[in-house]
């Protein structure tokens, strides 16, 4: 028979952790709104950002900008956007899955594949396995700043621009709804051109001044946008992913509550039977 | 002819408008419907639009602007209505970024000079465009506020 003091502790102790899960669901679910809001204000401007960057730099000559330099990918970098903390379901899971699949599929075509990374969990993950984690941006997603994305894109434009790297890509998540998140790896540098279907309309657009001195204007400017945005799609995804993971660990916390109730009950009526039959046995002994 | 004006703010425009006018950073230009397509920077300036006869002003901040079959798209880093700039404040970020002016050697540090000369330039301009365009109702609560 199972043992009534200590069920009665696991109750407890689950109903502990269940307040615990259902606060924290609540306060992702405030800091959620207000990364959204974040987000999806960024997102027609960084959107229009990168659709007419990639319209100049598919017109303009890879010259005309070291950015827009597409060398053969030797020395290749990921940037992955992971979280500071953990209890958001498979946020991180899947961030570094991606990456470690991306790696084994193009261990065999590059020279080197390196890895950035932001987020403590991301760290923490690939520091322990066999891995160049080139630099670990440390402290950026309590407080997701201009400031802080514009080092981020910086650090990766000066090291291709020296050769150190000739694509970087980012991987993170992007925010679709409050419960969905999809991993994306995104090109960051070089510049990827639009394509264009053969045979299809090239408008004959004028530049003013020339495209050289519209690309100098807005590209350093563009890549800090695009990393800002990112960090913004990144912590409004973890948001939601640890809403949601704590949605069902409060769920699930209840169900347990209801099962352990139950043994409970049936342990103690278990015990009043017995002792109503030791009670009733011993008075006919009489 | 379509406008949007865009910044990380959201948008601030949207809507069909018969002409639009824009700092360039070769100069003013004007877009009508018809315009040939056009990428341009834009530079710190005054943007304007004229949309069933009235004329509404933007103080606007770099960025840059394409013109395509009929849709112009300007995207910008602020974007403000005369009546939303609080001018009492941009008459202390001027004054802050002359008296920095003063103690930044050109020669030593040119980046944080040219920071320091837009930012002058941008209270500058916000400055103009409110004085110009914003309604007295509105220059008065800012100032008001203030005290």
């Amino acid at each position: 028979m199972a043992n009534l003091k200590a069920i009665r502790t696991r109750i407890s102790t689950v109903k502990n952790t269940q307040q615990i899960t259902k606060a924290m669901k609540m306060v992702a679910a405030a800091r959620l709104r207000k990364a959204q809001q974040a987000i999806e204000k960024l997102r027609p401007y960084a959107y229009r950002t990168r659709d007419i960057i990639s319209q100049l730099a598919a017109r303009a000559d890879v010259s005309d900008h070291p950015l827009l330099e597409q060398r053969t990918p030797r020395r290749v970098e990921l940037l992955i956007f992971t979280s500071d903390r953990g209890l958001c379901g498979g946020f991180n899971a899947n961030i570094n899955r991606t990456a470690e699949r991306y790696m084994a599929a193009n261990e065999a075509g590059h020279e080197q594949i390196a890895m950035d990374v932001v987020g403590r969990k991301g760290w923490e993950y690939f520091k322990r396995r066999d891995v160049t984690i080139n630099t670990y941006f440390e402290d950026v997603l309590q407080n997701v700043t201009h400031e802080r994305a514009s080092e981020i894109a910086e650090h990766a434009v000066v090291r291709f621009k020296e050769h150190d790297l000739d694509a970087i890509y980012m991987v993170y998540n992007q925010f679709k709804s409050a419960i969905t998140q999809e991993v994306v790896v995104e090109q960051l540098l070089p510049i990827v051109p639009a394509e264009f279907d053969e045979g299809t309309y090239r408008p004959d657009f004028i530049y003013e001044p020339s495209q050289r001195e519209i690309l100098d204007a807005v590209l350093p400017g563009h890549l800090t946008v695009q990393t800002f945005r990112i960090l913004l799609e990144s912590v409004a995804s973890e948001m939601g992913a640890r809403m949601s993971a704590m949605d069902s660990a409060t769920k699930n916390a209840g169900e347990l509550i209801d099962r352990l109730t139950l043994s409970y009950n049936r342990a103690r009526q278990a015990a009043i039977t017995t002792e109503l039959i030791e009670i009733i046995s011993g008075a006919e002994a009489l | 002819m379509r406008l949007s004006v865009v910044t990380p703010e959201g948008a601030k425009v949207e809507t069909q408008v018969q002409s639009v006018t824009i700092p360039g950073a070769v100069g003013e230009l004007g877009i009508l419907p018809g315009h040939r397509p056009l990428i341009t920077s834009l530079s710190i300036g005054k943007l304007s639009y004229v949309a069933g006869g009235k004329t509404v002003f933007l103080a606007t901040n770099d960025g840059f602007m394409e013109v395509h079959e009929d849709v112009v798209t300007v995207v910008t880093q602020t974007a403000e209505y005369p009546d939303e700039i609080d001018v009492v404040r941009c008459k202390a970020a001027l004054d802050r970024a002359e008296r920095e002016l003063k103690e930044i050697d050109a020669s030593v540090r040119p980046d944080a000079w040219d920071k320091m000369r837009r930012r002058r330039a941008r209270a500058q301009n916000r400055i103009r465009v409110s004085e110009l365009h914003a309604t007295p109702a509105a220059l008065r609560q800012v100032r008001d506020r203030a005290e």
